[in-house]
């Protein structure tokens, strides 16, 4: 209890911190910063980049709103929404929404996140009668029609490619997506978005899943066509937990539920002692263990939070004291502990580690924001149509 | 397919990694002050890129067969700064970063000569180039290509120094250590260490830009210079 007391002390002023570094990050058009990552670095285009940091920080706003009550943050988190629609273009992508592959559109799963974020302000916007939540609706119905859609759905394989030219499937993008399309249905009331694409996708997530021996409940990193790429990160396994919890919950198929269960047991199997994760698993006991994720550990959280809701057990002290850890003087957040290990005969020390970036902060910034009390529950409202 | 589906298209397809790299570093100088800076394409690829990179006021001018003025004209709607046509005889200047990507043997010289006239005291020019390894780069086999007859690097910093600019520095992307790093990835691979695969994987993208004298070993290479 004591340390769960000690945790939650430093919630408030961690939000705080983070808040005030997102306002440096902002730049005309939007959020910039610097891009590390396992896959590449993005570090001289700095400009803003309108990709899943948005996820974080939008739904990081609305937490804080719901939590205080207090209007300067759902301003904030309406500012990063009109990032996304004025940089919208006109093939409905968001302008450079490729994160570490900057300055790039079409970015996997960031439009999606980015759809996700805007259908979450567009849902508190109109529970409290404020602004034109219909903007935000539509340009994510935009792109969720216009780009995965017409674009990415594979009807043979029923489900969303990664590239309009390869039969590539990547669970974990695919899993964003279908929660973004899962609350274009509750926003529209139009049930087609979640049982034509949103559902068959889900259960081509958990065709990707492991099921017995020492990786079970690990989802693959992708494939292409029948071929798996047997690589399971146990960040990219937990980022499919809320997609599948949400497609139970529409759905109450059983499967699903099943599905992020086993794909928690085996996030929660991975974690060291200090509370963090490895970097990716392979077949035959192999690893890397760096980069150590540290802001994006967030998302690990609250997948692990959002699986109690189907039983599993998962203390998040030594993960939450390992975030923390992280936070810097200036209110940002490391982004990692490692890159200078992960390369052969490498370095102790890098300075990709230190640095803070929109992209990961964001996701502590909304597990961080999760964690403030509630001050008062907002009422539900009914479908209804987005069109003016 | 028409122009502007030409313009989606391209905008909507990733460039290759030696490019991209070429043109981040190449753009990295732009938009420093309130005037417009300048860009010499030899194609539509070249310009596209810069749609995505450039936030502020651009000059836009066409070398060989790249028509600057169609293109602003088309590439509006995808727009992020005020972009503007120019023609080479009859620029304004004087601009303090340039960037030229790729330039043409036919018409290197006198492009130099002119670029090194607008130019500001102090101005950064950058110049992408590519060498006969380009071949293995599948861009080159696609339409439109990025140039037509390109220079070579090393015949590039030539022409730059019979137009009076100083080379400051030469980097190569995906020079030889990032070849060789490559290979060994592939080589874990076919020996069942994915591990080891991804920890090449990882090296080689830091070994990705190298200065030094291992350019002329590069499909694609940024030459840097300076009024002197």
């Amino acid at each position: 209890m004591a340390g769960s007391a000690r945790v939650q002390d430093q919630v408030w002023p961690a939000v705080q911190g983070l808040d005030a570094w997102f306002d440096t990050q902002r730049q005309p058009g939007g959020y910039g910063g610097p891009v590390v990552h396992w896959w590449r670095d993005c570090l001289d285009y700095t400009a803003p980049g309108l990709d899943w940091r948005y996820e974080g920080i939008i739904c990081g706003y609305l937490n804080l709103w719901s939590a205080t009550g207090e209007d300067r943050w759902l301003a904030k988190a309406t500012r990063a929404g009109d990032d996304l629609v004025a940089g919208q273009l006109p093939s409905a992508n968001y302008r450079n929404s490729s994160f570490e592959l900057n300055p790039a559109t079409a970015g996997t799963p960031h439009e999606a996140a980015n759809d996700l974020a805007l259908l979450r302000l567009a849902g508190c916007l109109r529970r409290t009668g404020q602004g034109d939540w219909q903007r935000y609706a539509r340009t994510a119905e935009r792109n969720l029609h216009e780009f995965f859609i017409q674009r990415l759905w594979d009807a043979r394989a029923r489900h969303f490619r990664d590239s309009p030219s390869v039969p590539s499937f990547v669970p974990n993008k695919a899993a964003t997506l279908a929660e973004a399309l899962l609350a274009l249905s509750r926003c529209t009331g139009n049930d087609e978005w979640a049982g034509l694409y949103a559902l068959p996708t889900l259960h081509s997530v958990l065709a990707h899943q492991v099921r017995g021996g020492a990786l079970d409940g690990a989802i693959c990193q992708n494939s292409f066509g029948p071929r798996r790429v047997d690589k399971f990160f146990p960040f990219y396994v937990a980022r499919c937990i809320p997609g599948l919890l949400d497609g139970f919950a529409w759905s109450q198929d059983e499967r699903l539920a099943d599905g992020a269960r086993h794909a928690a047991e085996f996030v929660k199997r991975c974690r060291y002692d200090d509370g963090s994760f490895p970097q990716v698993l392979y077949l035959r006991g192999l690893a890397n263990r760096y980069p150590q994720w540290v802001a994006a550990t967030g998302d690990i959280l609250r997948a692990m939070a959002l699986a109690s809701t189907v039983g599993v057990e998962f203390d998040p002290q030594p993960t939450q004291r390992w975030l923390l850890a992280g936070l810097r003087a200036d209110g940002g957040i490391h982004t990692a502990l490692g890159f200078g290990r992960a390369t052969p005969g490498g370095s102790e020390h890098d300075p990709r580690d230190q640095l803070s970036v929109c992209g990961w902060a964001d996701k502590a910034f909304r597990y961080l924001t999760e964690q403030l009390p509630a001050s008062s529950q907002q009422p539900a409202v009914k479908a209804q149509s987005i069109r003016p | 397919m028409t122009s502007a589906q030409m313009v989606e298209t391209l905008y909507l397809q990733p460039l290759p990694w030696e490019y991209s790299q070429a043109l981040d570093l190449g753009t990295t100088t732009l938009h420093a002050g309130p005037q417009p800076d300048l860009a010499v394409l030899s194609s539509t690829l070249y310009a596209v890129e810069l749609l995505k990179r450039c936030h502020a006021a651009l000059d836009l001018a066409g070398t060989g067969s790249f028509d600057a003025a169609g293109f602003a004209r088309l590439a509006q709607p995808w727009s992020w700064g005020p972009l503007q046509a120019v023609h080479l005889d009859q620029l304004a200047g004087p601009y303090a970063a340039l960037l030229w990507a790729e330039p043409e043997a036919a018409c290197a010289l006198p492009v130099a000569r002119r670029l090194r006239e607008v130019a500001a005291p102090g101005a950064t020019l950058h110049v992408i180039a590519s060498a006969p390894l380009r071949r293995l780069l599948p861009i080159w086999r696609g339409q439109p290509p990025p140039a037509e007859q390109p220079l070579t690097p090393r015949a590039v910093r030539r022409v730059l120094e019979r137009a009076e600019w100083q080379v400051e520095s030469h980097t190569a992307l995906h020079g030889p250590h990032a070849f060789l790093w490559s290979r060994l990835s592939q080589l874990a691979q076919a020996c069942r260490r994915p591990d080891w695969s991804d920890r090449c994987l990882f090296a080689m993208r830091s070994r990705y830009r190298e200065a030094g004298w291992l350019w002329p070993l590069a499909p694609v290479s940024l030459v840097r210079a300076r009024v002197s």
